[in-house]
């Protein structure tokens, strides 16, 4: 006689063992806003699991940005802008792309030129770079930035202001934003709120263990099967 | 994935201590003449890493008055040159200055301010005027006679000069060179104290002292989640 056959067991311990990636994946997102707490405009990301995950592991979790306006904070700066609104600064970046952010930290340059503080230009609304055409010793009295985006410089010589150019606001398409509220001498302070990361990540940590007595349940149970037929 | 996570947890309490780092040099140079405030800030490079740049806040501090006639305080955002023993120039808005055995003004570690500018010994009054001309008179009946001229000069972006220590600076290629500044003024008897806003550091303690807290629990709960999984037998 022979016995054909076999232990089916294997499904359920591949998906326990995708659960528990799929939460280090969760966690993954929530330690980035946690590292970025302390960064100006930054925009924290909220995990998204799609539908079959216990198929696709974490490769079901996808980050979605939440554009809600942080906390606006007092510097004084003149060069350091925030926006009330939605929408984000373009800047051009090294490759000659424009890329957006939030962070309105500005500073200027020996020629004139705006940029941030890892050294892009700032683009206008029509754009083009921002260029001063001379730099103001005192920056906070003769820099005058509008709601709106108006870069207004005193000429101190002439007893006059000129606009310097318009701040080009875009929205998450890519389209000049219509409606803007900058603030000037304000940062805008990341939307990351600790405690909600942290209960956020307390039901990970519980799922994470119960996935995990879940595999040792079926293992044993396995390995129990396996033990009994061998004795039979 | 974990090891990614506990890397920038890692990075960015390393981050938190730098910013400690430039918060506890501001708040240590407090009573500094002329010190200027550092800024940390924190902010994403293209790929996402976490990066910091050290900033200088250029503007004025509070004029202190002193009512010695050899401490002057600028009024605006020149700077005074002073000629270093190797023969270079600095830059410097502390105006706490001496003289030295031979009778020239000079700031507290012996550099010579301006081209050099000697006084007589036995004068009857001193003045430095708010062009920063020097006069002095010899004797009570006497009229001023200038002796020089300290020649403030202004950069187009005072932020990124460079400090060489001893509340001195030099200009580099970001700074752009020094140019003559008509603009401000000096004022005798004063000293400017330094820019830091005190309160803002508290503030500043406060939010990275949170950030390095979180961050160190992220490590933490990392760590439990390798405990788990290298015991996933028992």
């Amino acid at each position: 006689m022979v016995l054909k056959g076999y232990v089916y067991a294997n499904d359920g311990l591949t998906i326990s063992m995708k659960a528990m990636h799929t939460q280090m994946a969760m966690l993954n997102v929530h330690t980035d806003n946690i590292a970025n707490y302390a960064v100006p405009g930054y925009q924290k990301k909220e995990p998204v699991v799609t539908s079959f995950a216990e198929y696709l592991g974490p490769n079901a979790v996808d980050a979605a940005t939440n554009t809600d306006i942080g906390r606006l904070r007092r510097t004084g700066q003149p060069l350091d802008l925030s926006l009330n609104s939605k929408g984000y600064f373009q800047r051009l970046s090294a490759t000659g792309g424009i890329d957006l952010s939030r962070d309105g930290r500005f500073q200027l340059d020996k020629d004139g030129y705006l940029r941030s503080l890892d050294g892009k230009q700032i683009l206008s609304a029509a754009g083009t770079v921002i260029k001063f055409p001379f730099i103001p010793a005192d920056l906070d009295k003769s820099v005058k930035i509008t709601p709106n985006g108006e870069i207004m410089l005193y000429d101190r010589k002439k007893g006059k202001a000129l606009s310097v150019g318009h701040l080009g606001v875009a929205n998450e398409q890519g389209t000049i934003a219509s409606e803007i509220d900058i603030k000037q001498g304000y940062v805008e302070d990341s939307n990351v709120m600790l405690q909600q990361e942290y209960m956020a990540i307390m039901p990970l940590r519980r799922e994470f263990e119960a996935n995990r007595q879940m595999f040792i349940i079926q293992n044993d149970a396995v390995s129990r099967m396996i033990q009994e037929l061998g004795r039979a | 994935m974990l090891d990614m996570i506990m890397k920038i947890a890692a990075a960015n309490a390393n981050k938190q201590y730098e910013s400690l780092e430039n918060v506890s040099l501001n708040v240590a140079n407090y009573n500094t003449t002329g010190y200027k405030a550092k800024r940390f800030e924190q902010f994403l490079t293209v790929d996402d890493r976490l990066d910091g740049v050290t900033r200088i806040d250029a503007g004025k501090g509070d004029l202190m008055t002193t009512k010695r006639e050899l401490d002057i305080g600028v009024d605006g955002f020149g700077y005074i040159p002073v000629t270093q023993p190797d023969g270079t120039i600095a830059y410097t808005r502390d105006g706490s200055f001496t003289l030295n055995s031979q009778g020239y003004i000079v700031n507290m570690r012996g550099d010579i301010v301006g081209e050099g500018i000697k006084v007589p010994i036995d004068y009857e009054k001193f003045q430095i005027k708010a062009d920063g001309s020097v006069l002095v008179k010899t004797t009570k009946q006497a009229d001023f006679t200038p002796l020089g001229k300290i020649n403030l000069v202004k950069f187009s972006v005072p932020e990124k000069l460079k400090s060489i220590g001893y509340n001195k600076l030099m200009p580099t290629d970001e700074s752009g060179a020094a140019a003559p500044d008509t603009e401000s003024k000096i004022k005798q008897g004063f000293l400017e104290r330094a820019n830091v806003k005190i309160h803002g550091q508290i503030e500043q303690i406060l939010r990275l002292n949170a950030s390095l807290i979180s961050n160190m629990r992220i490590i933490k709960f990392a760590d439990d989640l390798y405990r788990q999984s290298i015991n996933l037998r028992q």
